[in-house]
């Protein structure tokens, strides 16, 4: 069987600059999050055709996770100022279910909901991991972290969630039992340049039905201007040591921001470094270079993987989106950056 | 602009009242560094140190306490000449042998420099003065410091002192900073560097700014305190701001269209807020404040009047603050 290939058929324009992008599980409707206090909808019609759907608002400074439960039509989302909530995500005008405005003390960096539907994570700045009651929204279970936590995922059996923090330091934890039963340690991921304490964590989740932690993001080379190479980290789950690393990449690459597991077992993920450049890497866990490496794309934050496997959405941003001082546009105002929404399918 | 000027900075620094007896201030920054349009001289400091001069103490008038390396660095001073220029603590540690050697005596260091001063005497007789006085004046901060080790001996810093400043290396050049204003130092300018982030802007600022919120609060409750603050300006200040926008590496660029300083201290209104942007945090909204208007308010403010004082250089007299600005007269008590 040949290696697969991504092509791209489509691309869908946007105001502004997004972040965090999801399709629903039976494939129809895609959200995103990013640099504004709303999610933006579309329906998929046909192969390639995003109808835009209206707005969810309602949130405050910016959406930063989202997620669909895995059996129910809700959608749940986060933002930069504590909020998180679940709704549907449907109709003209979901419904809201419940609403935390203060589920964290500020930024929720991730949320994630567990296999079984019956919980969801979040983690966030305030160095909480707390686990709700997807359903009712209650409060089950929390959990203080040392350091700003970044990165939240559930392990398969639903019994554990991990958070990983700025420092590099990834931790297992039983929620039922509510005690930390493994750490794992990432120093890749940290760095401290003068007075920076440079995160390089951004994404974990589970290879081989748990037995694998894949923790990525960059290891730092210096900070303010940020050069660092995009790295992923493979533990062996149940010993707690590290299996194998996997950089690619020159230092401007920056950080793999977000990656799907395909489920033919390799990965796809999607970096975001020195400004015009972005890398589209798809790659089998354990292999020391990647088969394809789309280099087209400029500062690629998220990666929806399509529920049937054979197409996904990356989104990236315009390539002249830095610059110092004052460059107006052709009506004087000084002009927003966005994200184009790049629609691939995947070929042999 | 080369590469290396173009990282941002942020510092704090203080100066005395010409009028009192006492020390300090604070801050000055690669805005002042790079305000030639607004001010002749090469730096704020070295203007204050020539303006005011040192304080009774004798101590040098003008030390920068910054990241990396130290020494005089007399070009700072720019026609002022070298010696108004800065003595730059590296990493907050006095220069190099400072101290006199435990193999030498006090009576042979005399000696020495008794030596030196006549050579001195005799060399610069025949060449122009500025060099050498500048050399002599080293001598003599030098020798003044010598006597005043124990302001900047980290070892003998007090712990509480360390864990309200913070245990990071901004934290310790702060409270060597305000030990420095407190035994008679006229200005002191103190940088931090690595605020150009142009990508990961905002994990960053959230990783740096509490550490420099922490000392600057710290140097403030201290100098409040003692009412020490009655007699010293502190600024605070970086070159530019930031864009507004975010680019793709979630950083933000140059902006020198409007940014934001804090000051505090003698001289100045407390709890004024001045000025604003547009509601798309873009622009001056109604009159900005240029550099020079500031370099006015800072005169006002330490007690020095920026339109009757001019510096001569060599015969030119030249404006102290920009001859067609003035003090932003909200800004002062």
């Amino acid at each position: 069987m040949s290696d697969p290939i991504p092509k791209q058929i489509a691309e869908l324009k946007t105001p502004r600059q997004i972040t965090a992008a999801r399709f629903s599980p039976d494939g129809t409707v895609l959200v995103t999050a990013g640099y504004e206090p709303l999610l933006r909808r579309w329906r998929l019609e046909g192969d390639k055709d995003f109808q835009p759907l209206p707005p969810l608002e309602d949130h405050r400074g910016w959406t930063t996770g989202l997620a669909f439960h895995p059996q129910q039509p809700w959608l749940v989302t986060a933002d930069s100022w504590g909020q998180l909530r679940c709704q549907t995500f449907a109709e003209d005008q979901p419904a809201v279910r419940w609403r935390h405005d203060t589920a964290h003390d500020g930024w929720i960096r991730q949320l994630a909901i567990s296999p079984d539907g019956r919980h969801l994570a979040t983690c966030g700045r305030d160095r909480f991991l707390r686990l709700w009651n997807a359903e009712s929204g209650a409060l089950a279970a929390e959990h203080q972290a040392g350091e700003d936590l970044y990165a939240v995922a559930f392990h398969p059996t639903g019994t554990m969630v991990v958070s990983g923090d700025g420092r590099g330091r990834i931790e297992a934890w039983d929620f039922a039992a509510k005690k930390t039963v493994r750490t794992f340690d990432a120093p890749a991921f940290y760095k401290l340049d003068r007075i920076q304490d440079i995160a390089g964590l951004r994404v974990l989740t589970f290879l081989n039905d748990g037995q694998t932690l894949l923790a990525a993001g960059t290891t730092p080379n210096n900070g303010a201007t940020m050069l660092s190479r995009p790295t992923m980290l493979a533990f062996d789950f149940a010993g707690g040591k590290l299996a194998h690393t996997f950089t690619h990449g020159k230092p401007e690459h920056g950080f793999i921001h977000d990656l799907a597991v395909h489920p033919d077992g390799y990965l796809i993920a999607v970096t975001s470094g020195s400004p015009g450049s972005g890398l589209l890497l798809l790659v089998r866990p354990g292999a020391e270079e990647p088969f394809h490496v789309h280099t087209k794309l400029a500062n690629c934050h998220a990666i929806a993987l399509h529920p049937d496997a054979k197409r996904f959405l990356v989104t990236a941003t315009n390539r002249d989106s830095n610059g110092n001082g004052r460059r107006l546009g052709k009506d004087g105002d000084y002009p927003n950056n966005s994200s184009p929404l790049h629609w691939f399918e995947l070929t042999s | 602009m080369s590469r290396s000027k173009c990282i941002a900075s942020a510092s704090c620094a203080a100066c005395a009242r010409k009028t009192t007896p006492i020390p300090p201030a604070s801050i000055a920054s690669s805005a002042a560094t790079r305000a030639t349009a607004a001010s002749p001289t090469r730096t704020f400091g070295s203007a204050i140190a020539h303006l005011l001069g040192p304080t009774a103490s004798r101590l040098p008038p003008y030390v920068w306490i910054k990241p990396g390396n130290g020494g005089f660095r007399a070009e700072d001073a720019g026609f002022l000449g070298p010696k108004f220029g800065s003595l730059a603590f590296g990493d907050g540690k006095p220069p190099e042998n400072l101290l006199r050697h435990p193999a030498i005596t006090a009576e042979q260091d005399e000696a020495r420099n008794e030596l030196r001063a006549l050579l001195d005497r005799r060399y610069a007789a025949r060449r122009a003065a500025p060099s050498v006085e500048a050399n002599a004046t080293v001598f003599d901060m030098a020798s003044e410091l010598m006597k005043r080790a124990d302001i900047f001996d980290t070892t003998k810093l007090p712990p509480r002192d360390i864990e309200r400043y913070g245990a990071h290396d901004f934290g310790r050049h702060m409270l060597i900073a305000r030990r420095m204003l407190e035994s008679g130092v006229r200005f002191v300018k103190v940088t931090s560097y690595g605020w150009d982030t142009h990508g990961d802007n905002f994990n960053a600022h959230a990783a740096m700014v509490p550490k420099f919120d922490q000392a600057f609060a710290a140097m403030l409750e201290d100098l409040a305190a003692t009412g020490l603050l009655d007699q010293v300006l502190v600024v605070c200040l970086s070159e530019f701001g930031r864009t507004p926008r975010v680019n793709g590496h979630v950083g933000r660029d140059h902006w020198p269209e409007a940014w934001s300083l804090a000051m505090g201290g003698c001289g100045l209104q407390r709890g004024a807020v001045i000025g604003a942007t547009n509601d798309q945090g873009t622009f001056v909204k109604d009159a900005g404040y240029d550099i020079g208007a500031l370099f006015h308010t800072w005169y006002r403010a330490l007690g020095i009047d920026p339109v009757a004082t001019e510096f001569d250089n060599k015969g030119q007299p030249l404006p102290i603050a920009h001859d067609e600005m003035h003090a932003i007269k909200e800004a002062l008590a």
